[in-house]
């Protein structure tokens, strides 16, 4: 048995993973192609969800850091984006927009986590903290004449990729956002997946797992807890810089409610491999797109029974199946 | 030099004062044993040692320098390695992983995410485990091992961050008197340039492993000596050996 697959989590033969990874991204490319405009969008939302629920899964199923403020996070790139392209009119404003839905969530989460995780808050008490963040910006945006209040941010121009002066690639419609997102995704996937395989993803593991002992070998635990942390959340602002595009800057992407989508597509994908994130929400996004219509009402039970039965028969949500099945199929 | 020394240590549990005025000291290089009835306060000092708890009153010295208020990782990186009493392993992980975990434990977050630097630490990981006899298993998960060789693996993990002090929380708790002998051989070698304290109830193990032993009772120490002088005291046969003699 090779020594990376005791370790567990999302490690399967490189060939295999690159050659899937491959084909997946090829048909991401060419999706517009076959299924037009419209369904492009509608995909770059729900990979946008995913990117979401991916930056979770970092979070909660390898530190093992149940953050139900993460959508607080999304809602701050968002945001930051939405009320740069507002007040600041000027050309190159994008860039400034970009880098800010990035610098804006990581400093808020160094903040917010620094007291926390050297506070030695964890574990439920941690959870109840970050649900309280949630509904403290939500209320903030809520309240506030310049977030745009419970209508959301409205009247902004659009982001605009390329270099001032030379050439310019408004991200409008349904094409451009959807190739900015894809490509963005799978730069965040693989950027997570280094992260996770690195010493680092060892040592978050072990934190998650035994974090007494982790501390008793000299690791100083709430740095680099607070270290996974802020890189989680600063994901979760650039899915909410890419949201921009595509959905609108409403109070809602702050709030609980989108917190705990995350909680539930992650859980369904497959918690502690990464891509299970990307499969829960385009599962359940999908789902609700087919089915939404005739079952408007039924929805959230549909989605509750069915969440209860992945934890309960599934653990490892549909990638663990999978994964389980093609170790069946080469006869483990 | 005194590698260790405190200075009227307290420690209490509500109303129940388990550390009573410690003054306790350590020579560089030595190997002590604390012995002591159970509730007299071994582990909860181990515990103020490391800085798990913090001490109510009193200074603990490490090297020379005052180490009392620091945090229980930035004891460790002083050089304070610690055993638990049950062994505390990742059992998800290799045996060599575990290694490995051990470390890093000094390195900044940052330098984690470094990779380059692994094959450094392969060779050391490699040389720790056969130190304590591990190295055929080093690719199976911890999960697998024996009881016995759980508490030898960690015991190697606290090695892998190279202390000058160990503290052992009764390294050969739950093993076969076979294991037991072979841990004695075993910390014997590999503790032959550190210092170190291990509070242990097995007296044939204290016997092979010990020339001084510290008696504790009632969070205070009740006297200290020569393990010959020991067997002979009178008041520790009454409070803790009992009919049972060194």
């Amino acid at each position: 048995m090779p020594e990376t697959m005791l370790t567990g989590n999302s490690r399967r033969s490189p060939r295999t993973t690159l050659a899937v990874s491959g084909l997946v991204f090829a048909a991401l490319c060419v999706f517009p192609l076959a299924a037009g405009e419209y369904q492009s969008g509608l995909l770059a939302r729900y990979l946008v969800f995913g990117l979401f629920a991916m930056s979770f899964d970092l979070l909660w199923g390898y530190a093992g850091i149940m953050n139900f403020g993460h959508a607080a996070f999304f809602g701050l790139g968002a945001y930051s984006v939405g009320l740069v392209l507002k007040h600041f009119p000027f050309v190159g404003a994008s860039l400034l927009a970009a880098i800010s839905s990035a610098v804006v969530p990581l400093a808020f989460a160094l903040i917010f986590g620094y007291f926390l995780f050297y506070g030695r808050v964890a574990g439920v008490y941690f959870a109840i903290v970050s649900m309280a963040l949630s509904l403290m910006m939500q209320t903030l945006a809520i309240a506030l004449d310049f977030t745009g209040g419970l209508n959301g941010l409205r009247g902004f121009p659009p982001l605009t990729l390329g270099i001032p002066g030379t050439f310019a690639l408004p991200i409008t419609g349904d094409l451009a956002p959807y190739y900015l997102t894809v490509v963005v995704c799978a730069l965040l996937l693989l950027l997570s997946l280094k992260i996770v395989n690195s010493s680092f993803g060892r040592t978050i593991e072990a934190i998650r797992d035994n974090p007494d002992r982790t501390e008793s070998l000299g690791y100083d635990i709430a740095g680099i807890q607070l270290t996974i942390f802020t890189i989680s959340c600063t994901m979760a602002g650039i899915a909410g810089a890419l949201y921009v595009p595509i959905g609108h800057i409403s109070p809602e992407i702050l709030g609980l409610l989108f917190s705990t989508n995350a909680l539930v597509w992650v859980s369904i994908g497959g918690r502690g491999t990464l891509v299970g994130g990307f499969v829960g929400a385009l599962v359940v996004s999908y789902l609700q797109y087919f089915l939404g219509a005739w079952l408007q009402n039924l929805w959230y039970i549909i989605i509750g029974v069915f969440f209860i039965l992945v934890v309960l028969f599934r653990g490892g949500g549909i990638m663990g199946f999978l994964r389980n099945r093609t170790r069946e199929g080469v006869g483990r | 030099m005194n590698i260790l020394e405190t200075r009227g240590l307290v420690k209490r549990f509500g109303g129940l004062l388990v550390t009573d005025n410690l003054d306790f000291s350590l020579a560089e290089g030595e190997l002590r044993c604390l012995i002591g009835p159970n509730g007299a306060g071994k582990t909860t000092f181990f515990n103020l040692l490391s800085g798990t708890l913090p001490a109510d009153a009193g200074r603990v010295f490490f090297a020379g320098e005052d180490i009392s208020r620091l945090p229980l990782h930035v004891r460790v990186r002083r050089g304070i390695g610690r055993k638990y009493q049950s062994p505390t392993v990742f059992e998800e992980l290799s045996v060599s992983e575990n290694i490995k975990v051990s470390t890093r434990g000094k390195s900044a977050p940052f330098s984690l995410f470094l990779r380059r630097l692994d094959a450094e630490y392969d060779a050391l990981c490699d040389q720790i485990l056969d130190r304590v006899h591990l190295r055929d298993k080093r690719r199976l998960p911890a999960s697998s091992l024996s009881h016995g060789e759980k508490q030898w693996l960690e015991i190697a993990m606290v090695l892998a961050n190279k202390p000058r002090l160990l503290l052992l929380d009764e390294p050969t708790a739950g093993m076969t008197p076979a294991e037991t002998r072979e841990t004695a051989a075993l910390l014997k070698e590999v503790i032959k340039d550190i210092s170190a304290i291990v509070i242990e109830h097995d007296l044939k193990f204290v016997r092979e492993i010990a020339s001084t032993i510290t008696v504790m009772h009632k969070g205070g120490i009740l006297t200290q000596g020569p393990i010959e002088e020991i067997a002979r005291n009178e008041e520790v046969k009454r409070v803790y050996l009992g009919r049972e003699s060194l």
